[in-house]
């Protein structure tokens, strides 16, 4: 092969154009989270003043796990699923290029659109929220919103090896709306009742939040290191999982 | 000899259902071979056993020296396999850059878009391609590595008459350049014209091996050809032991028995005209081959 770094940049940046170019996955993506935000978060505060500064920054945190999950989710989940279907991912595993290669690249995809969905929410936060965090929080959030973004690719792929184009597109939807409101990204979790609050302990989603508010002044109890050790478990056991689909499906 | 495959006592199966059946056999390097069969005969169960997309259950397989998909055949290899569809919203030009990417020593883009003859659709995108065209990226896109090997499954399809005699012509070229191509068609007149040797597969098994005149020789027979308005199952019904097919009103019969087979005709008042008898085509060996009960 030519250079690693050039068939990676390759790899990612078609990706990238393919995903942007298909308007029904990238607009949504991108202005979900984003008007979300600016409708829950900003102006349906604004009659608060006494405790608008600290909502803004709570939902700025949740809809940024809110809106790194679709295109990690969705950009392996159904995307591969519909790859691996018409041939185009077969194509690749015969030429020279590593399978790891492949998938490398969607990961590096789905973390440009975290970063670009974050530096949004940011924006907005910082200028029309009046969130002011310190430099290194800004940082931190930023870091967790890459590393978040692995959890969620990693369940993406077993939903792509696992599943038909067609059933792999609806079962994305269905894993990802109610993860995301049994996290309490939407609603506060505990304004759930007390049954649905259960369902968080089990949610990459639901960690990865807590980990973000604890990083800006907000944590709701538990350890960053519980949140952290409970991200981690649920990456290697997705990753296994992953890994056996993947030998599974001849993906090699 | 130098061979590019070599396949012995090659077996594999899908769950309990066997797909290949003990194949051995050798392919020169820098020929043409073919591989033809029905539908379900085996033929894409061992393209990918050559691609190391599937391993045997036992024999053992070599390609270019190596074992199947190995990274050291990869770069010598390529493949134009019957893919539904490349993502319709890259550009030609974007698949040709990534594509050449891949490869330690790959022709240049411009050389491969004028491979394809894709040049003035360089900037279209996928979905905008027409049938052959899509074809005619998927081509390029498998030699795009200066390959030693070549795999091509059904590569004329969707294309025009005119279209469809120049990639013949390349692949032909491809031979000229030492680089073994192995392909798959149901197009059984065009393979003929190009292939050094023709591997006929039935339910698993290579039933025959040889150059196009070699295995039509072997049979001895002739093809027996007229235009009829007789149904074809009536025929069948009164010449059970030979080969008939029939393609409008046009009737072929392979036989090793002229007189016999117009005779019968004859007695059951079997109208005949434009008779002519030839030498057996391709496509009545590979169906003269192929024919009765499957094991």
């Amino acid at each position: 092969m030519k250079s690693t770094v050039y068939t990676l940049f390759l790899e990612t940046k078609l990706d990238l154009l393919s995903a942007l170019r298909t308007p029904s996955f990238a607009v949504p993506a991108l202005a979900f989270p984003v008007l979300l935000y600016l409708f829950f978060g900003i102006f349906m505060v604004q009659d608060r003043p006494q405790d608008s500064v600290e909502i803004s920054t709570y939902t700025m945190v949740n809809y940024m796990v809110f809106g790194l999950m679709a295109p990690s989710l969705f950009n392996f989940g159904a995307h591969i699923a519909q790859e691996r279907e018409s041939g185009w991912l077969e194509l690749k595993l015969i030429s020279p290029m590593p399978a790891t290669y492949y998938l490398f690249a969607k990961c590096l995809s789905a973390v440009t659109f975290t970063l670009s969905i974050s530096m949004l929410l940011f924006l907005f936060a910082g200028s029309l929220g009046n969130v002011k965090l310190e430099l290194f929080q800004w940082v931190l959030l930023l870091l967790l919103a890459v590393v978040g973004t692995v959890p969620f690719c990693l369940l993406g792929l077993i939903l792509g090896l696992k599943y038909s184009a067609k059933a792999a597109s609806a079962i994305t939807n269905l894993v990802f709306l109610p993860m995301a409101m049994l996290s309490g990204l939407w609603l506060p979790i505990f304004l759930m009742p007390t049954f649905m609050q259960q369902f968080a302990w089990v949610l990459p989603s639901y960690h990865l939040s807590q980990l973000g508010l604890a990083s800006v002044g907000l944590g709701q109890g538990y350890s960053a290191l519980f949140h952290l050790f409970a991200l981690f478990l649920m990456s290697t056991i997705f990753l296994f999982t992953a890994v056996a689909l993947y030998k599974k499906r001849g993906v090699s | 000899m130098d061979w590019a495959v070599n396949l012995e006592q090659v077996r594999f199966s899908y769950a309990n259902k066997a797909a290949i059946r003990g194949i051995t056999s050798q392919l020169r390097s820098g020929c043409i071979y073919s591989i033809i069969g029905e539908n379900g005969a085996g033929k894409t169960t061992l393209i990918k056993l050559l691609l190391g997309r599937l391993s045997p259950a036992s024999g053992q397989i070599s390609v270019l020296g190596h074992e199947p998909g190995a990274t050291e055949v990869k770069n010598d290899v390529g493949a134009m396999l019957q893919v539904g569809a490349l993502p319709n919203n890259v550009r030609v030009i974007e698949f040709i850059k990534l594509f050449q990417s891949y490869y330690n020593a790959p022709m240049s883009w411009q050389g491969a878009l004028q491979l394809a003859e894709l040049e003035r659709q360089k900037l279209t995108f996928f979905g905008e391609l027409s049938g052959g065209e899509k074809q005619r990226l998927l081509f390029c896109l498998a030699l795009i590595g200066n390959p030693k090997l070549v795999f091509l499954d059904e590569p004329t399809l969707g294309m025009d008459v005119h279209m469809r005699r120049r990639l013949w012509a390349r692949i032909v070229q491809l031979k000229q350049k030492g680089t073994t191509v192995i392909l798959t068609t149901h197009n059984l007149h065009e393979v003929e014209s190009v292939a050094d040797e023709v591997l006929i597969l039935r339910a698993g098994e290579v039933v025959a091996q040889g150059t196009p005149s070699q295995l039509k020789e072997n049979l001895q027979r002739s093809e027996l050809r007229f235009l009829s308005d007789y149904e074809e199952e009536k025929i069948r019904a009164l010449l059970p032991s030979f080969t008939v097919h029939k393609e409008g009103n046009q009737v072929y019969i392979a036989t090793d028995d002229v007189p016999q087979v117009i005779s019968l005709l004859h007695q059951h008042n079997v109208v005949m005209k434009e008779l002519s008898v030839s030498p057996l085509s391709l496509t009545q060996t590979f169906m003269d081959i192929t024919r009765g009960e499957l094991p």
